[in-house]
Formats: C-alpha cells, sequence, structure tokens
C-alpha cells in the first residue's frame, strides 16, 4: 500500500491543485505572521522603535491620542485630501501596538 | 540530507563556471554598475541632495533595474537546457529535479549577489563624503539582494516553461512588473480613488500587500521586518515550487 499512497500524494502536489494550497499556504503564513509583528531596527538611533520612556508614558494615559498632521498638499504628489498612504498605515499600526 | 546537499553545490559550482565563462556574466554586471553610477550620480543628483544615505538616491532604483536585469540572468536557467536538449541528459542523472532547480537558482542568486557587491564604490563614496548610517545601508544590501532572489524565482518558471529564451525573458518581466506596479504608489493611489470608502479599503491594502515595492521599503529604511522576509522567501519558495511541477510536466510527457 503505502508506495502507491506515495505516487498519489506526489500526483496531488504536482497538479493545479497542488499549485493551489501551496499558494494559499504561503498566503496563510504571512497572514499569520502579520499576526505577529517583530521587526530589527539596524539604524544607529534606533529611529523606528519606541523607547522604554516613550512606551512607560504612553501606557499612563487613558484617552486616545489625537495626531495632527501638517502637510503641503500640493506639492506631495502621494498625496490624497492631504494624508499621505504611509502616515495613515502607520496610524493604524500605531493604533494596534499600544 | 548530506548527499543532496553535495548535489547542489555540484550543479551551482558548475552553473557559476558557465556564467562566468562566457561574456554574458561580464556585460551583465557592466551594464547593472553603469545604470546604478548613472541613476545614482545623475538622475538622482547624488551630489546636489546633500543627503549622506543611500536609501533614496541608489536602492530606489533597485527594483526598476531587477525588472529587466534579473529575467536577463535567469531566461537561460532552463529554456537553454529545453532549446539544446541537455535536459534530458541533466534530468536522466542521479539527482532529483529538486537539486538541480535549487542548485541553479542557487549560482544565478549568488552571481546577483557578486554583481551587488561589486557596486562598493558608491558606499565608499558616501561614507568618504559624509558619515552616513551603515547599519541601514547593509539593511537596504540585504533586502536588495532578497528582492533580486524573488525575481529570479518568478524569471525560473518563466525559463522553464519554454524553450526560447526571448518568451521567457517576456513573461518574467510581465509578472515582474506586475508585482511591482501594484505596490507603486500613483498605482495605489489611483485605486484608493476608485475604492474611495472605508468598505473597499481593504482591498486596496490587500492588493499592496502582493507587491515587492511594499516590502522592500522598510529595507531601504533599514528596518528588517519578519513579514517582508517572510514575503521574499515566499516568493522564491513558490517560484521555485511551480519551477519543479513544470519541469514534472515536461519529463512526463
Amino acid at each position: 500500500m503505502k508506495p502507491n499512497r506515495k505516487i498519489l500524494l506526489e500526483t496531488i502536489l504536482y497538479s493545479s491543485l497542488g499549485v493551489t494550497l501551496v499558494f494559499i499556504l504561503l498566503v496563510a503564513i504571512n497572514v499569520i505572521a502579520g499576526l505577529y509583528p517583530l521587526r530589527l531596527d539596524l539604524t544607529q538611533e534606533k529611529a523606528y522603535t519606541l523607547s522604554e520612556g516613550t512606551k512607560q508614558l504612553l501606557k499612563s494615559l487613558d484617552t486616545s491620542i489625537k495626531i495632527r498632521f501638517y502637510s503641503h498638499t500640493y506639492r506631495n504628489r502621494y498625496t490624497r485630501s492631504g494624508f499621505p498612504q504611509v502616515i495613515r498605515k502607520t496610524g493604524r499600526r500605531l493604533a494596534l501596538r499600544i | 540530507m548530506k548527499t543532496s546537499l553535495r548535489h547542489i553545490y555540484t550543479i551551482a559550482k558548475r552553473e557559476l563556471g558557465v556564467y562566468f565563462t562566457s561574456p554574458l556574466a561580464y556585460v551583465f554586471i557592466v551594464i547593472f554598475l553603469l545604470l546604478c553610477s548613472f541613476f545614482t550620480f545623475f538622475v538622482s543628483g547624488f551630489f546636489e541632495r546633500g543627503d549622506a544615505s543611500l536609501n533614496r538616491s541608489f536602492f530606489d532604483w533597485h527594483p526598476w533595474f531587477y525588472l529587466f536585469l534579473v529575467p536577463a540572468a535567469g531566461m537561460r536557467l532552463w529554456a537553454e537546457e529545453r532549446r539544446t536538449g541537455t535536459i534530458e541528459l541533466l534530468l536522466t542523472l542521479p539527482i532529483t529535479p529538486w537539486q538541480a532547480i535549487v542548485g541553479k537558482f542557487v549560482a544565478s542568486w549568488i552571481f546577483l549577489g557578486v554583481a551587488l557587491l561589486l557596486t562598493f564604490p558608491i558606499w565608499i563614496t558616501v561614507n568618504y563624503l559624509g558619515n552616513p548610517d551603515n547599519g541601514v545601508i547593509l539593511c537596504g544590501y540585504i533586502g536588495s539582494w532578497l528582492m533580486a532572489g524573488a525575481y529570479l524565482g518568478i524569471s525560473s518558471l518563466a525559463s522553464a516553461l519554454t524553450r526560447s529564451q526571448v518568451v521567457s525573458f517576456i513573461i518574467s518581466v510581465v509578472i515582474c512588473l506586475f508585482l511591482l506596479l501594484c505596490g507603486f504608489p500613483p498605482v495605489i493611489n489611483m485605486l484608493e480613488r476608485i475604492a474611495a470608502s472605508d468598505t473597499w479599503r481593504w482591498i486596496v491594502e490587500l492588493i499592496a500587500s502582493f507587491s515587492i515595492i511594499t516590502h522592500f521599503d522598510g529595507f531601504g529604511r533599514g528596518v528588517i521586518d519578519l513579514r517582508d522576509l517572510l514575503y521574499f522567501i515566499s516568493v522564491i519558495v513558490f517560484g521555485l515550487y511551480t519551477t519543479g511541477v513544470v519541469i514534472r510536466a515536461y519529463r512526463a510527457g
């Protein structure tokens, strides 16, 4: 029985069904990894990591924080309605982390 | 395990040798270095920026260089074997197709790494003129090499699909262009204008998350994110896996 089963597994793995399954599996791994943010900050001054002091300060706050962002609309071509996509994304990520 | 590693090593060594005995490698490296220098120093205005970093002036161009250069380096991987008929010889050797696929991929990846490392004069220039953050530059190089690997995985698949190198080149450029454009800021902004409501925004973000540009961005800033790392590895794994499927279908008839 055993060799037969192995051949069956191989035929499934090497068919279009197998390709779809592997694709879904890889997407799932990426999605799951996205839930656990893990990053290595290689900048000299740790520009993309919150310092301990900041974390303490943010923990002691009990209201939600408003971030006011000023930008020059017509000079920034990546801007839609004066609010760049990068900032909007960062804001959402911060809201998730804190 | 040990024997399969030895087989991969043998194939990779042979393939790397082929690169450097033909003029292809030297032409490729010269064109890559010329493009890098020209775009960094003239188009981006490296000297006029007054900014000691390689992020905007150097690494931002890499996704676009690789779009044409990596398919050119990877198009011969399998198409050449199929055209000359040596693929039958290769597949009847006492190695599994996997070892051949991984060996060929590793050889091309190392070759691209060598081309990338030869851009070191730009790194020396920026260190001589200013005081850049070398951690960020190292991170940019790691990201750039991983991105080259992702392109190469796609090129390997396109190369296995056909016996004509030109067709394989065009297929991989089209796939890579698609992966590039779905994260390109002007395209994303256009999509956001179409799907302006909050209910559809997640679709725009889903499309952007499939892009090479979105994932390379973090490396350019000096942050190695697990998600970005995993994305590039996934593209490589998927490319090589589908190459295996195509090779097997070819062998079966």
